[in-house]
């Protein structure tokens, strides 16, 4: 009796854990989304490593008309910052830290980036079967008294997740690897 | 065997010869008036008991029976010089079976010949085959294999649907043997016998009827044996005949209507002539008809066409009969006439023949080297043996594949390739992307580390190239100057369907190693030289692939 309320005691904490780490990712995506976007215009794109056993990764972003920019050592958990790009089509690669660039990357993608819009190039999903998923951003300011809130889902362990964003439900049973779309949100009256 | 058999019956004895009987019991077989014509001098084939003697165009059970027949020929001259004639009567069968050949080269194949190859064909079984409809096909299954098996049919001609032709080659070949041996126990005169053929050769449709094969030959000529081997004296010959003829009958249902009437005619001794077999025959093909019968109905051709050739033997018979005792230019004008009609059946045998097409050889070579191993294919009944000789696995092709082979328009999807009369396309239509890739082209076209010919890049720059093409050309160009040579156009394929070949130049090791180290969907596959590299993406290719 002792030992399971023990064993359960862990699988509790590690789930408050994974579910700690979603919310963070909420709030980071979240925070960040609401950040630059008002002050800014042109095309945004920025980079997030959400696949759990995926070790570090160097990012190179391609774009078809020439330029190619490279983010490297982004670890597990890591957004970037917003970068300004030119609208356009991009392909989207990724290494392990350090690995030549001959080396086969983990997973490639692509981006059409369009004028105006704002991107995050996420790689999602197992590292047996990763995937680059390009998730276009809202960054104007939400209403007045009101949040805007998108959760993408990068704890494998923690499984399907709700999200409860004061006492209301946000989203619910969002798989792994998967991201949802935005919901508005009362802003919390402390 | 045949030749051999004709061989050993001179035809100045068998045309009044005693034949065997039908009826069990009336075994006895005794000599008869010749008339003029040789006798076997052989005593083996005299026997006690009642004799069954030809009588008119079928046998008939007769006690002693000596009265004249009154069909006899009167005056069909005894052959001097047989063996000639029997050389000239195999040539002119040779040429009917190679009339038969030649039509059947060039004909498509029947649905129920797609099924057969494709069921019997050793490699194509192994992916499952559907089942025969009904026991007349499983027999010709069944005998089908068993030839192929045997002579390596299905190894060499064009296609395997020629393996299974030439078997029905081989059973027109004993059909028609047969069928000269029972019209000479029936006394037919060599050259009325040769005249049928003659017409027969002549005669396109029913050529045609006995070029494909199909449970109705294989059912006639088994018969056309049994009734051939029941007809000679011996008792090992007639229960040979007896199992062929049950062969024929479990081959063709149908025939066992006309058997049991010839043999209850001969039973009860008051036989009717060809008329109540023919009447009795067609009463049940349209038995069959009307009421839907699951019961092979290929027999009814070949059946008329056999039934044809005796009644045209039988009435040459008579011409011959009746021009016997006239002047020289009489039988001189029935012999040019023979030699006229063969003539005219010899022009279109040798004439050069267009063959069937087989379009399978070419779809089969895309198919291995432009499409992923992995894409699963659905193919028209005849085709998957062809292609599985060919070298296709046979696990690709499925009922429900990724890509569909048709003979006509396709149903759904997007074509990506026609070999003559074979066209293959995806099973579901693909979203167009064309605009998309002309955008991202057009992006790729400006890329000041691409060095192409004009014609590379108006292909780029619209968008007329795979989508995996553009995300590792653009790869390339990320990482220095590519040199794209050409983008050829695969033999075969569509128009409209995107370039997925691309050979390069000045392509270093390190570059080499970068394109090896490619991941699916976008990884190609590597072939050329070296420094020049040809580089093919496999159809089909997957969809939204840019900015997904």
């Amino acid at each position: 009796m002792t030992g399971r309320a023990t064993e359960g005691g862990a699988v509790m904490a590690r789930r408050i854990l994974l579910a700690g780490l979603v919310t963070a990712l909420v709030g980071l995506l979240s925070a960040v989304a609401i950040g630059p976007a008002a002050a800014a215009s042109g095309t945004y794109l920025r980079l997030a490593h959400l696949s759990p056993d995926t070790p570090d990764v160097d990012v190179s972003v391609t774009s078809f008309s020439g330029a190619t920019e490279v983010l490297k050592g982004v670890g597990y958990g890591d957004v970037s910052s917003y970068k300004r790009i030119e609208p356009g089509t991009y392909t989207v690669s990724m290494r392990p830290a350090g690995a030549p660039a001959s080396s086969p990357p983990l997973v490639t993608g692509t981006l059409e980036a369009a004028e105006g819009s704002a991107y995050t190039a996420a790689g999602l999903g197992p590292r047996a079967a990763p995937a680059v998923r390009v998730l276009t951003d809202r960054l104007t300011p939400p209403g007045p008294g009101e949040a805007r809130v998108r959760v993408v889902q990068g704890a494998e362990q923690a499984g399907d997740v709700a999200i409860h964003w004061n006492q209301a439900a946000v989203a619910d049973k969002i798989a792994f690897g998967s991201a949802t779309g935005y919901s508005a949100c009362a802003r919390h009256q402390p | 065997m045949w030749l051999s058999m004709l061989t050993a019956y001179p035809l100045g004895v068998a045309l009044h010869r005693p034949v065997g009987c039908l009826a069990s019991g009336d075994v006895g077989i005794r000599r008869e008036d010749t008339r003029g014509f040789a006798v076997p001098t052989s005593g083996q084939d005299v026997h006690d008991g009642p004799s069954l003697f030809v009588k008119g165009d079928l046998p008939v059970v007769g006690a002693e029976s000596r009265e004249q027949d009154a069909s006899m020929p009167a005056a069909t001259p005894r052959l001097r010089h047989p063996l000639p004639s029997l050389v000239g009567l195999s040539a002119l069968i040779a040429v009917v079976v190679l009339r038969i050949a030649t039509v059947g080269s060039r004909l498509p194949a029947t649905p129920l010949e797609a099924r057969l190859v494709d069921a019997v064909f050793p490699l194509a079984r192994l992916s499952g085959s559907v089942p025969p409809e009904g026991l007349g096909e499983w027999m010709v299954r069944a005998q089908l294999g068993t030839y192929a098996a045997a002579t390596g049919a299905f190894g060499r001609h064009a296609d395997v649907l020629g393996g299974a032709r030439e078997l029905a080659v081989a059973l027109c070949a004993v059909l028609l043997v047969a069928v000269v041996v029972v019209l000479r126990e029936l006394r037919t005169p060599l050259v009325a016998t040769a005249i049928a053929l003659a017409l027969l050769v002549v005669c396109e449709p029913a050529i045609t009827a006995l070029a494909t094969l199909a449970p109705g030959l294989a059912g006639v000529a088994w018969t056309a044996v049994g009734v051939a081997l029941v007809l000679r004296p011996g008792p090992t010959a007639r229960l040979l005949g007896a199992v062929a003829a049950l062969v024929g009958v479990a081959t063709a249902p149908l025939l066992a209507v006309p058997l049991m009437v010839v043999v209850a005619a001969a039973t009860v001794r008051r036989w009717a002539p060809a008329a109540l077999v023919a009447l009795s025959f067609g009463a049940s093909v349209l038995v069959v008809e009307v009421l839907s019968l699951p019961v092979d109905r290929s027999v009814a051709p070949v059946a008329l066409v056999v039934a044809a050739l005796l009644v045209a033997a039988r009435a040459a018979r008579e011409i011959v009969r009746r021009t016997a005792h006239r002047p020289l230019p009489s039988r001189l004008g029935v012999l040019v006439g023979a030699v006229a009609v063969l003539a005219v059946a010899v022009v279109p045998t040798v004439a050069p023949v267009v063959a069937r097409p087989s379009p399978h050889l070419a779809l089969a070579g895309w198919l291995l080297s432009e499409t992923d191993p992995a894409a699963t294919v659905s193919v028209p009944d005849g085709v998957r043996s062809d292609l599985v000789r060919d070298g296709v696995p046979a696990a690709r092709l499925v009922p429900d594949g990724a890509l569909v082979v048709s003979s006509g328009e396709p149903a759904a999807g997007t074509v990506l390739a026609r070999f003559g009369t074979l066209g293959v396309a995806t099973s579901v239509p693909g979203a167009s992307e064309s605009v998309t890739r002309a955008l991202a082209g057009e992006q790729l076209a400006r890329n000041p580390n691409l060095d192409a010919a004009p014609a590379v890049l108006a292909a780029v720059r619209a968008g007329n190239v795979d989508t995996r093409l553009l995300v590792v050309l653009a790869g390339l160009a990320g990482r220095g100057r590519v040199v794209v040579t050409d983008l050829p156009a695969v033999i075969g394929e569509d128009p409209s369907t995107p370039r997925h070949r691309m050979e390069l130049a000045g392509v270093d090791a390190s570059t080499t190693e970068w394109l090896r180290a490619q991941q699916p969907p976008f990884a190609p596959v590597l072939s050329g030289l070296t420094g020049s590299p040809s580089l093919n993406w496999p159809l089909p290719a997957p969809t939204a692939l840019l900015g997904r």
